[in-house]
């Protein structure tokens, strides 16, 4: 059985909600980390709704009614989301109040938004969805997890299930994670990315052929572990025709020259943490990036690193590591 | 033909004891957990909880891990998941290909609340140990890599129904091929977080709780871990193992109603109850025993009630919620409840709603004494924040 992304949207720190305007006018920032850009809320999510949101639902939910408008689904078989941090300005703010209150008395507002499933259960709600509804949290996999998930309930007979992976940035947390020093050289970032996952193909589908997680591999086992994962999808290395990348600044990261070094010299390589920043699910966006190429076959210039594509794109691999714990393989094709 | 589920182990910790003895023992005699807490560090000082009384470094010293800051939801957790491992029996060539689901709401929590405070003091902090711990999925990792597991790791957040979340989830895995075992189930620390949190809603009992009374006034919080190892029918022979119990269903289902309310009707907990029985083909006749969510909030033992009484009509079986026993250990509390579940069905018993006095109208009172009873099906309810909905069913093996 096949899996498909019938619908997709992003809110990144580039121009990629607007499908119209996609990576088109590149956006610099003198910001510590990247800031996305949020659309006019006024024409995805009801005004009088957005005023309670926090920023990173209305990411989560302008990204998620738009795949669901998109794809036409009212009411999908599962709602899964993937973050890494959740709500964490709602987290800090209330632990603030926490903090400077000396456990006083306190308003609940932030604690009830804080919880790191009410991104989804604000979609459920918002589309009174009474569906499965799950949220996982789980370092550089949260996306993974999800997006497995939601392929499993594929396999499991569900016909569409809407997919997230969503984290937001704060000032305090960019300076926490700065001093653990978690992006490395890459800057920090954050963003929304939806997806409509169905067992049918449409037009404009892009087929997601297989994910692969694994922690913890060396640079010496992570091609074995790419070439096995291409053999079990029935592709050749030759068959590959373009590499979505999360090198962000590491051009000299030694698993992302492994695996280019499986590949012709010319194979365009993409580089979407280039877009996105490093977070826990900087790697959904790549999903997205990975569908809008093959959908509208065309390598977007400002993330391309090296190579050229000359024949059309069928088949984009895609391969990201958060610290080089959590490692994704996945093949998108059309 | 789907294939099977088992139960081959299980391991808990919580305000109970560290361990299945300690837990069965205190369950058996009616003694309660709760207390005022003594190793939080809180303010509200007469707020009763249920709170493990060993500190972390204590707790640290029995997973091996003294000297490190490391976060007590990951500590409780590495024992829990210990003891599941060696009730189980596995071996170090099946923990290779183990996965671990983990259910938690606040993570390292508890760590990284009092290095905040030195944050916004200006103070000196070290941030890596104070704050690496502070996600979700880090507890997954630090289990994972003190067993040993290379399969799928997953962490799962969906506040109070995280850990029925995971064994659901267990299931599914087990039942799609993906995993032939799987250690699964949750954990959280106390926090002034979640403390004051539940106290911002005012929805805290200044005494201990009484779930399912009329007069209840709020739940205690608590804490604690619980893993299940669950286990495929060909992984369980392949390697001798035995099966303790069987897990027949699982439902996971939205209320769409509020952040934080349940429905008045409790549709979200209807839904989860009726899918799980759905899955397992048990008749509602058949289950023997609830173990409610039964938190003690006017809200949610109100509405979980006419959702039982939705399901289950005149013949309400026997029910109790266990949290007057435990508090509510929110991420854990599926997976607590679950092994409590099962030691309903191993020793043929079910265990009391404790503090319960006066009946609400709309249900029959719960169990209120240690009642031995054929306790052939369990139904495990777990009801959280987001209108997250779980029921999990377990049956007797023998």
């Amino acid at each position: 059985m096949k899996v498909y992304i019938t619908a997709s949207s992003a809110i990144t720190p580039q121009n990629t909600f607007d499908s119209e305007k996609y990576l088109d006018v590149w956006q610099s920032s003198d910001l510590p980390y990247q800031l996305a850009i949020e659309p006019d809320y006024k024409s995805v999510i009801d005004p009088k709704l957005a005023r309670r949101m926090s920023r990173i639902i209305k990411m989560s939910v302008a990204t998620g009614n738009k795949v669901l408008a998109e794809a036409d689904i009212g009411q999908p078989d599962a709602i899964v989301v993937g973050t890494g941090l959740g709500c964490i300005k709602d987290t800090e703010k209330f632990l603030r109040e926490i903090i400077n209150e000396e456990e006083g008395l306190l308003s609940p507002t932030a604690f009830i938004q804080s919880t790191h499933n009410t991104i989804a259960g604000q979609l459920a709600l918002m589309l009174q969805c009474s569906e499965d509804n799950f949220t996982y949290v789980n370092r550089g996999h949260s996306f993974e997890n999800a997006l497995a998930d939601a392929m499993m309930r594929i396999y499991e007979g569900a016909d569409h299930v809407l997919l997230g992976g969503t984290d937001e940035m704060t000032s305090e947390v960019h300076n926490i994670l700065t001093h653990m020093n978690c992006g490395g050289n890459t800057l920090l970032g954050e963003g929304a990315c939806f997806f409509m996952i169905s067992n049918t193909k449409i037009d404009g589908a892009v087929c997601i052929e297989g994910l692969d997680t694994v922690n913890y591999i060396t640079t010496q086992q992570i091609t074995e572990r790419v070439k096995s994962f291409l053999r079990r999808n029935n592709v050749d290395t030759n068959e590959v025709d373009a590499l979505i990348l999360g090198i962000g600044e590491g051009l000299g990261d030694p698993y992302y020259k492994e695996i280019i070094q499986m590949f012709t010299p010319d194979i365009p390589v993409i580089n979407f943490k280039e877009v996105t920043g490093e977070y826990f699910t900087a790697s959904a966006y790549a999903f997205n990036v990975g569908s809008e190429m093959l959908r509208k076959q065309c390598i977007f210039p400002k993330i391309l690193i090296s190579g050229n594509n000359t024949s059309g794109l069928t088949k984009v691999l895609i391969y990201n590591h958060y610290q080089g714990v959590n490692h994704t393989i996945s093949l998108l094709s059309l | 033909m789907q294939p099977k589920v088992y139960v081959s182990g299980y391991g808990i910790v919580s305000s109970l004891g560290i361990g299945a003895d300690s837990n069965f023992t205190a369950l058996r005699s009616s003694e309660s957990g709760i207390s005022n807490p003594s190793l939080l560090g809180t303010i509200h000082q007469d707020m009763p909880v249920g709170e493990l009384k060993v500190s972390n470094a204590e707790l640290a010293e029995l997973v091996g891990l003294q000297g490190l800051i490391t976060s007590r939801t990951t500590l409780l957790a590495i024992l829990a998941a210990q003891e599941a491992v060696e009730t189980a029996g596995l071996t170090p060539k099946i923990l290779d290909n183990t996965a671990l689901i983990n259910g938690t709401s606040v993570g390292g929590m508890d760590i990284s609340e009092w290095a905040y405070q030195d944050v916004l003091r200006e103070k000196e902090v070290d941030y890596i140990p104070s704050f690496q711990g502070h996600d979700c999925g880090y507890s997954t990792m630090k289990v994972a890599n003190k067993l040993g597991l290379k399969g799928i790791l997953q962490t799962i957040s969906t506040a109070c129904s995280s850990s029925a979340n995971a064994i659901m989830n267990a299931g599914r895995v087990i039942k799609s091929g993906m995993a032939d075992c799987v250690i699964a189930g949750g954990t959280d620390a106390l926090s002034l977080f979640t403390l004051n949190g539940f106290n911002s809603l005012k929805i805290l009992d200044q005494a201990y709780c009484k779930p399912f009374d009329e007069e209840r006034q709020g739940l205690n919080l608590g804490e604690g871990a619980a893993f299940l190892v669950l286990e495929s029918e060909q992984s369980l022979n392949k390697r001798k193992g035995t099966a303790l119990a069987e897990l027949v269903g699982y439902g996971n289902a939205n209320d769409t109603y509020h952040q934080t309310a349940s429905s008045p009707e409790g549709k979200g907990a209807l839904m989860a109850m009726k899918k799980a029985l759905s899955i397992s083909g048990v008749p509602p006749e058949k289950i023997d025993y609830i173990n409610a969510h039964g938190t003690g909030t006017a809200n949610n033992d109100l509405s979980e009630s006419r959702a039982i009484k939705e399901v289950f009509g005149a013949e309400v079986p026997s029910y109790s919620s266990t949290k007057a026993y435990t508090g509510h250990t929110l991420g854990a509390a599926g997976a607590i409840e679950a092994v409590f579940s099962i030691l309903a069905i191993q020793h043929q018993m079910i265990f009391p709603n404790l503090n319960f006095s006066r009946s609400m109208e709309v249900i029959k009172s719960p169990v209120t004494s240690l009642t031995p009873m054929k306790v052939q099906h369990v139904l495990s309810n777990s009801f959280g924040f987001g209108g997250n909905c779980s029921s999990l069913i377990f049956a007797d093996i023998s």
